[in-house]
């Protein structure tokens, strides 16, 4: 019953920017999206840079809210959620990983990927601690690195076991081979398959390169704000 | 807030004070001078605070430890029998319904110059005191009280007699001219060719600070006086080899305060001696000596002048502790806000991650209180070490110059209590805290979509 279930549901989901205070209409980014990311699904949202594929991400994620329209997360409408229950929903439920793989400077690989601790201290304890989801993605022994120490690769592989670190239900990223080459790209990807599988988490995937999402279980492809 | 520790696999757990200190030790040169300028302010609160409160604890020891009080009147006019007996019949009147025990006597003490120029002396001047008394007998009282005990003891070789007069003899005076004396001898006090010029007491001060703007009068030469008494070695007058002690008479007449055609005294000072003069309300005192006799001036109550100059010190040390408080506290409010601005401004994107991470908006502004704290607090620890060092240096340099006489920074005792350690502690929490008020604000703000687009 409760796979039926969408992880996340999207209906009617428009997202609209005002663009200035003497601008006449906004910009409205996402036209009344419906997209639904089953329990332990690897997605992949394909569309050229500025499709709104982003946006999508940040509402989908509980980070962004929509315009109009209503998000389900668990079957639960998030769209009226106060924001404190959406920082938790965060913290517990999602993970994202950004094309920038934005890890703090000045900690190391473990306490990237732990700093969630930091909100909750038993985060993370009743899953897999630090060390070993750096050794879900192949870094055990750059777990005293300082990001500025590491590749571009292994610093997205770090924001991915960051990701997973909280054993989210899905982990949002955000064209995370935006900034590797095509080898580190598609080991990047080629991982996100691996931990879909084996860890049954449900990844949305948002890329440009339409050959990366080959791996994903599913895809849909974004054009203008729409589906 | 956790505790700092290791998890399951040995690697340490990352906390909030963990973090908090990567954020400062990340900018070392931004967060190392904004720590030294609190340092410093804090360090500055210590040490007037120290001050302060050696002051403070000066002055109650004074008035726990010197209830005795003296007080010396004096007039350029010398007091005749009667006003003495006036004077007398005032006090007797103002003591009448306490427990006091009081001594009311007329003082002759008269200060006279001359110029010694004899080289190697740090002072071309010398003066001396003539000590004495009147028909009653000694009056100078010094070996009744503690305090004078403290400053005037000394050898005594001999004295005869109640009716003599002291000769201050200091600068190697009596070295140079008198060593070969004893008492019983007979000396002349205006050696060569020097000469003496009374100088009023009130005037004293002044002589010694070098304004000559009163009236002198010449003595005539003092020969052939017997030695009576001889006071060796006095603390009280650090540069007096020796007092020698003089027949009274003749000296009375040298300073005209014996009539003989009348056979009268008088008197150039009234001394009162007060065994506990704590609760001693001195300014009505002095009002009644003026109502009574006129041209009782020259009130010189050292004992209340000493407090009050304490009391004006420490109030001039409590007013410059409330500037610097107030202009301390601007500063290390105005500087750590600024670091904490420029470290919120730096770090959008950081605290966007971390909201995206599931960090509530309540949990950033932790954040960024616990870095401006944990700034202050650093500092604080730098400042007690400073602040406590400086305290105990100006307490020793200021127990080195008790004595001296000399003006000095160092003009009061530094004592670091608990208190000022505690209120440091207190300060430096209170500078973080309202320091990061607006920065904290400012990071709540961050809208985690913007920082993570644009940074």
């Amino acid at each position: 019953m409760a796979d039926k279930i969408p992880l996340i549901k999207v209906s009617n989901v428009s997202k609209s920017f005002a663009l200035a205070k003497r601008a006449r209409s906004p910009l409205t980014v996402l036209h009344e999206i419906n997209l639904e990311v089953r329990t332990g699904e690897f997605l992949a949202i394909v569309g050229p840079s500025g499709a709104g594929k982003s946006t999508l991400l940040y509402i989908m994620g509980a980070l962004d809210r929509p315009s109009s329209g209503t998000v389900y997360f668990n079957g639960e409408n998030i769209s009226k959620m106060k924001d404190r229950e959406l920082t938790n929903l965060r913290l517990r439920h999602v993970g994202f990983v950004f094309q920038n793989y934005n890890l703090i400077p000045n900690l190391n690989a473990l306490e990237n990927i732990a700093v969630g601790q930091i909100m909750d201290p038993s985060l993370g304890r009743n899953g897999k601690g630090a060390s070993e989801v750096l050794e879900h993605v192949g870094l055990a022994e750059r777990s005293d690195h300082l990001p500025a120490q590491l590749s571009g690769g292994e610093q997205q592989r770090v924001a991915i076991a960051r990701a997973l670190f909280a054993s989210p239900s899905v982990i949002l990223a955000d064209e995370p081979t935006g900034n590797l080459d095509t080898k580190a790209g598609e080991a990047i990807i080629k991982l996100f398959s691996k931990l879909n599988k084996k860890l049954g988490t449900a990844i949305v995937l948002v890329t440009h390169n339409t050959n990366l999402a080959k791996y994903a279980g599913r895809k849909v492809e974004m054009v203008d704000g729409r589906i | 807030m956790a505790v700092s520790g290791k998890n399951p696999s040995g690697a340490r757990e990352i906390t909030l004070v963990r973090y908090v200190l990567k954020n400062i030790s990340r900018r070392k040169l931004r967060s190392g001078l904004t720590i030294s300028g609190i340092a410093i302010c804090i360090a500055f609160f210590i040490v007037l605070a120290a001050i302060s409160t050696g002051l403070n604890n000066y002055i109650q020891s004074e008035l726990e430890e010197r209830k005795e009080g003296t007080i010396y009147i004096y007039r350029p006019v010398p007091f005749s029998p009667d006003e003495f007996e006036t004077l007398r019949a005032v006090t007797d009147e103002y003591f009448a319904d306490s427990d006091i025990d009081y001594a009311i006597t007329p003082t002759i003490e008269v200060t006279f110059i001359r110029k010694y120029g004899a080289a190697g002396f740090e002072s071309n001047v010398e003066y001396y005191n003539l000590m004495g008394c009147g028909p009653e007998g000694v009056h100078t009282h010094w070996e009744q009280y503690d305090f004078t005990e403290k400053l005037h003891s000394g050898e005594h070789l001999d004295t005869i007699g109640q009716t003599q007069a002291g000769i201050v003899m200091g600068y190697r005076l009596w070295n140079d001219y008198y060593s070969n004396k004893t008492v019983g001898d007979t000396i002349d006090i205006v050696p060569k060719n020097i000469s003496f010029k009374t100088v009023p007491w009130t005037m004293h001060d002044r002589y010694i600070a070098g304004d000559t703007n009163y009236t002198t009068e010449d003595i005539p030469p003092i020969r052939d006086v017997k030695l009576v008494g001889i006071l060796a070695q006095s603390k009280g007058y650090r540069w007096v080899d020796y007092i020698g002690f003089l027949p009274m008479e003749f000296m009375l007449k040298a300073f005209k305060l014996y009539d003989d055609k009348n056979d009268t005294y008088y008197y150039p000072g009234i001394t009162i001696l007060i065994d506990d003069a704590t609760d001693l309300d001195f300014s009505e005192l002095e009002f009644m000596y003026k109502e009574a006799v006129v041209g009782a001036e020259g009130w010189d109550n050292r004992f209340e002048m000493r407090l009050d100059w304490l009391e004006d010190m420490e109030n001039t040390v409590s007013s410059w502790f409330n500037i610097i408080i107030t202009i301390i506290s601007l500063v290390s409010i105005i500087g750590v806000s600024n670091t904490m601005l420029m470290s919120v401004s730096e770090r959008r994107t950081e605290l966007g991650i971390l909201r995206a991470l599931g960090f509530s908006r309540g949990k950033i502004k932790q954040l960024i209180f616990a870095e401006a704290i944990a700034i202050c607090l650093i500092a604080y620890c730098i400042s007690l070490v400073l602040g406590v060092w400086v305290s105990h240096y100006f307490n020793t340099q200021y127990e080195l110059s008790l004595g001296l006489g000399e003006s000095s920074i160092f003009f009061s005792p530094a004592q670091v209590s608990i208190e000022i350690v505690l209120a440091s502690f207190c300060i430096a929490v209170l500078f973080g805290t309202i320091a990061a008020l607006y920065p904290a604000h400012r990071a709540t703000k961050v809208d985690p979509v913007e920082a993570l687009r644009y940074g």
